[in-house]
């Protein structure tokens, strides 16, 4: 995985309308989600604030989710050994992926990445204008990619306010992501790994019932 | 996919008081964000394409080999957006006409398999053992190498640095940077490579008769007969592309006779099918040479004749050895004296248990088709207790009707020009020459492990007893060992002694691809790139009569964070135990390797593994080195190479190895003085005569029938009376070495394999012996032998021979990923691995593991 980029207060100069606040929110919301999914190496220990901040913003469930998330992050720092050892069993192996974190798991029959979904992946974030950094590959369906081109579009269409990105963001987000997130979250919960990821994955749940049942996605 | 899902229906009030159910409050609420305001972005760059496009939208191939088996296929690889989505033969190459069998095509499913090892991990419970949780975490490859150099460095701080070993399973040709400059440079003599369970046995019957310590290879396209001794060319075993494609010609203008007591895929479609009591074949192939002589249907023109003209070779009779002049043979009527004399069809029919009208059948078929006919030895007829000798009778048809170096018949290879590695000595100090000349820690070459590679005892390897030498501090303890491209917890017979010898060792890495069996001991897990699309490496091989340097090449970027095993790995090693005091090793790399186009020494690991392998074929592409063009194709520069991926040489000639073989003799010996040098330099060594090896390796012969090819008596684990059923084992068309189970495909295939079923791992047994059992189709059944059982389904198959059951290798893992595991947490395997009931037995000559043969009796009974 690769590395994460620390931010300060310093670093947060953007303020907005209101009418871009739940915008706001769901950015955060998918960068900190694409943090913590991803490998505990890469933490740089502003997380755990982070999630409170946003959690002290948010609605139930979110609310509890996202300071149970802030609580755990901050302990799960405390002692990196069992974090790792949680992230290991459920998204890396070896021996068996307790939860899986690739759409093509969920959605190729055969269970393999950089298949049908894995290219359709890629080839939308190629149209988004991205290409993989630096560093070891990773499958382009892996979940902390996928939250980590929502935030991104999110973040374009907060601070350049072209609706196009809002459009592809939802378009991701909302014909792709939440098609197999809920199983995925599903599988985090039931392994019962690590409070942290249990927080995360009842956060990825509640935001996937948002965009099925409460048109969580602004058009 | 990337539908909306929103209904359009939803007003804009609605959506408006859903979304203010997300947010609370926008008090102090800003966007995450990079200094500058751009976005945080740790795996994406803005600004250009995600995948290569180079390759377009159609894709291209690229060149690269399969080492799915041994027979390492020249292949190419359709690459479109960077993702490897298809596999064919190299059409560049001679060698298999651009062909291949299924195994390349799984391949696919290997790289992009979720459950591979990503990044370096390391194991944070210390207890070892199949029920302990090793609670593997993530590492960067720094700390791993770190943690790796400190256990070596301790090594060299105790002058113990012949205590670590580097076991090497399946490899290619930048093997000898790993596994020879590295253990050399650093102080051991301990690379223990797996060659004792592939198939060296084999290489014996060769070696002992005609002085070719190798594999053959075998002119298809012109041959008359083709007699197989357990070999299933079309399915497994080696050149199976060569064989498949050639196999519609061979049926139509050739006799095909298979023995083997399953129903193999070459069996089905073959002209006779011989189903020999497993562990037999020398009966039948001695009782094959007697009737041979007794016909008088040798090849007057390879082996010699009479001096009167008359055939003397009469059933029972000793001949007059100075009646008969040999040509290209030796010992022919020693030979008969000795053994053939008394091996008639009628004694072979109640050992093999083949009708003596069919071996005389096939015999008188088979010289008569001679000599354009061949003798295919494999390792299921000679990877046995005893099978040494088996090996050499088989192949000793050969020289009886001239097929060996004939039109038709069996040959050897051609040169295939490569370079190895540099010379090592200057960089060993003291302490790595010293301890470098300990004894090797697998016990070759003591009396009772003879492993005479080539002649030499101590030559080759004993794998499968490496277990036993760490479980018995014999020859000494050791304390560090790095494990790559193996898995011998799951892949030696008596697997179980490999988990408590894994458990015991002090300290283990396992680079690999996928975690294993293997894995589970180790305390570190290295990710390792895989060899068809990571990898840049070059192999040696042949097939119809060429042989061939191919290129495995990186034809994708790699998946996750994964490392070249064989030459950036030992880079990286190199650079850590530099940093803690020892650099003899990486200035080794430094200094001796470079780039022949540039002459630029490598500065870090990719360079390294890129420099080396240009180094290593620089005879096929180099226009300045002396070789080049010299024995086949003169390629035009690296990049010609890299684009055709292989090398072919010229079209081996048959009849010039012939005029004098590599043996004592310079013949083709029945007598084989090469094997009584051999045999008496070893026992010498340890004080005895030929007679006490012999014993001492469990063989029953004594005097000079240790010299001869001859009949021995197939051993068996288990008695008769407890254990009614002789178990054997065979391949899969589908298995890339064992390393197939996780693939959907192996399993939604697996009927390819007669009868075999999808999804399953059944033990195939007669519906004779099923009926006298009270057993069916479909039972859970408990097979037993008197080392351990499993449990697997049960399916009746009149393709296997009464009174004996089999089933394939590969399934039975543990610890292989959620295919071919059942289930991890409770240790449940999908099928059986028949590793847990075959016993830890040798075919000590060679150092070879008996895995075949029928080495083990078991019961079945319900589960």
């Amino acid at each position: 995985m690769s590395s994460t980029s620390g931010t300060t207060d310093s670093d947060r100069t953007h303020s907005f309308d209101d009418a871009f606040s739940t915008e706001v929110g769901l950015a955060n919301l998918f960068l900190l989600l694409s943090r913590g999914f991803s490998s505990p190496l890469s933490m740089t220990g502003t997380e755990p604030a982070q999630m409170q901040e946003l959690g002290d913003s948010l609605e139930e469930p979110f609310h509890s989710a996202a300071l149970a998330a802030a609580r755990e992050w901050a302990s799960g720092l405390d002692d990196r050994e069992s974090l790792a050892l949680a992230y290991a069993r459920l998204f890396l192996g070896p021996f068996e992926i307790l939860a899986p974190p690739y759409a093509s798991f969920y959605l190729e029959p055969d269970q393999r990445i950089m298949g049908r979904v894995s290219m359709e992946v890629a080839r939308f974030y190629a149209e988004t204008g991205l290409h993989p950094a630096p560093g070891p590959r990773e499958a382009p369906d892996h979940i902390a990619l996928e939250l980590e081109l929502a935030y991104y579009l999110t973040h374009q269409f907060i601070t350049t306010g072209e609706r196009e990105y809002l459009q592809s963001r939802n378009d991701f987000v909302g014909g792709h992501m939440v098609t197999w997130l809920p199983a995925f979250a599903s599988a985090v919960i039931r392994a019962d790994a690590h409070d942290l990821y249990r927080s995360l994955a009842e956060m990825t749940q509640c935001f996937c019932d948002g965009v099925t049942n409460r048109s969580l996605l602004s058009d | 996919m990337m539908t909306r899902t929103a209904s359009p229906q939803q007003s804009t009030l609605e959506s408006a008081m859903s979304r203010r159910r997300f947010l609370q409050t926008s008090a102090g609420l800003s966007l995450l964000a990079a200094a500058g305001g751009s976005p945080l972005l740790s795996f994406f760059a803005q600004g250009a394409p995600f995948q290569d496009a180079a390759a377009g939208p159609l894709g291209k191939w690229i060149s690269s080999t399969c080492q799915g088996c041994t027979t390492w296929c020249p292949v190419q690889i359709r690459v479109v957006d960077g993702r490897a989505i298809a596999v064919r033969g190299n059409p560049h190459s001679k060698a298999n006409h651009g062909q291949i069998c299924p195994r390349p095509h799984l391949a696919l499913q290997q790289l992009y398999d979720p459950d591979r090892i990503k990044v370096p991990m390391k194991r944070t419970n210390p207890k070892k053992g199949r029920n302990e949780d090793p609670k593997f975490v993530p590492i960067t490859w720094d700390e791993a190498m770190g943690l790796i150099a400190d256990k070596m460095m301790e090594l060299r701080a105790d002058d113990e640095t012949h205590k670590f070993v580097l076991f090497r399973g399946r490899y290619s040709y930048m093997r000898d940077i790993i596994y020879s400059a590295m253990p050399k440079i650093f102080g051991s003599p301990n690379g223990i490579s797996h060659s004792a369970i592939c198939a060296e046995a084999e290489k014996f019957g060769a070696y002992y008769t005609e002085g070719f310590w190798d594999y053959r290879d075998y002119d298809l396209e012109n041959t008359h007969y083709i007699l197989c001794w357990g070999a299933d060319p079309v399915s497994s075993n080696r050149q199976v592309p060569h064989a498949m494609s050639m196999w519609g010609k061979v049926s139509d203008q050739a006799t095909v006779v298979v023995v083997d007591p399953r129903l193999s895929a070459s069996a089905a479609k073959a002209d006779e099918w011989l189903p020999v009591i497993p562990g037999e074949d020398g009966a039948l192939a001695v009782a094959m040479a007697h009737v041979i002589l007794t016909e008088g249907l040798w090849n007057r023109d390879f082996v010699g004749d009479f001096t009167d003209g008359a055939n003397h070779f009469t059933p029972g009779e000793v001949i007059d050895e100075t009646l008969f002049t040999e040509n290209r043979t030796n010992g022919l009527v020693k030979w008969w004296n000795i053994e053939l004399k008394d091996r008639s069809p009628e004694w072979a029919a109640d050992v093999c248990g083949i009708p003596a009208e069919q071996i005389r059948r096939v015999a008188i078929g088979f010289a008569k088709a001679a000599p354009r006919a061949i003798s295919w030895l494999s390792p299921g007829a000679s990877m046995q207790a005893r099978g040494g000798y088996a090996a050499m009778a088989t192949h000793a048809l050969n020289g009886l009707v001239g097929s060996s170096d004939h039109v038709g018949g069996v040959v050897q290879k051609t040169k295939v020009p490569a370079d190895t590695v540099p010379d090592y000595s200057e960089y060993q100090d003291d302490i790595s020459k010293h301890n470098s000349k300990q004894p090797k820690m697998d016990r070759r070459g003591s009396l009772e492990f003879p492993a005479m590679n080539a002649g030499k005892s101590g030559g080759g390897v004993v794998t499968n007893n490496a277990a036993d030498s760490i479980l018995n501090d014999d020859p000494y303890d050791i304390r560090v060992a790095i494990v790559y491209w193996a898995n011998f917890a799951f892949s030696c017979s008596g697997s179980d002694r490999w988990e408590r010898a894994l458990s015991k060792l002090p300290f283990m890495a396992h680079v690999t691809t996928h975690a294993s069996e293997t894995s589970h001991f180790a305390d570190i897990v290295l990710p390792a790139a895989h060899h068809m699309f990571e990898k840049w490496s070059f192999l040696k091989s042949k097939q119809n009569l060429y042989g061939y340097s191919t290129l495995t090449e990186r034809v994708v970027e790699p998946m996750w964070d994964v490392r070249q095993d064989e030459t950036e790995v030992p880079w990286l090693l190199a650079e850590k135990l530099a940093e803690r005091g020892f650099d003899n090793m990486l200035r080794y790399f430094k200094e001796q390797f470079a780039d022949p186009e540039t002459g630029q020494h490598p500065s870090n690991s990719a360079e390294f593994a890129m420099t080396a392998v240009k180094q290593f074929t620089r005879a096929c592409w180099d226009q300045t080195h002396p070789d080049h063009g010299k024995y086949g194709d003169a390629l035009n520069g690296w990049q010609d190479f890299a684009k055709k991926g292989v090398w072919n040489s010229h079209r081996f000639k048959c009849g010039k190895v012939r005029e004098a073989f590599k043996t004592s003799t310079g013949k083709f010996e029945f007598y084989s003085e090469t094997l009584k040098t051999a045999l008496t330099a070893h026992a010498d060594k340890h004080g005895t005569t030929p007679d006490g090896v012999l014993e001492a390796t469990n063989y029953t012969a004594r005097g000079e029938l240790a010299f001869v090819p001859h009949y021995e008596p197939a051993l068996r684990w288990g008695a008769e009376a407890e254990y009614p059923l002789i178990f054997f084992e065979h391949r899969s068309r589908l298995n890339r070495e064992g390393r197939s189970a996780n693939c959907p495909w192996y399993q939604t295939h697996k009927n390819a394999d007669p009868g075999d079923e999808n999804w399953a791992d059944v033990l195939k047994m007669n519906p004779v012996d099923a009926k006298r059992l009270g057993l069916t189709s479909g039972d859970r059944v408990k097979v037993t032998s008197p080392i351990g059982s499993i449990e697997v389904d049960l399916k009746l198959w009149e393709g296997v021979r009464p009174g004996t059951v089999t089933k394939c290798y590969g399934q039975g893992h543990w610890a292989y990923g959620r295919v071919a595991a059942l289930d991890y947490q409770k240790r449940v395997p999908r099928g059986g691995n028949n590793n847990q009931i075959l016993p830890a037995e040798y075919e000590r000559l060679s150092g070879s593991t008996a895995r075949h043969g029928g080495v083990v009796r078991v019961k079945v009974e319900h589960a």
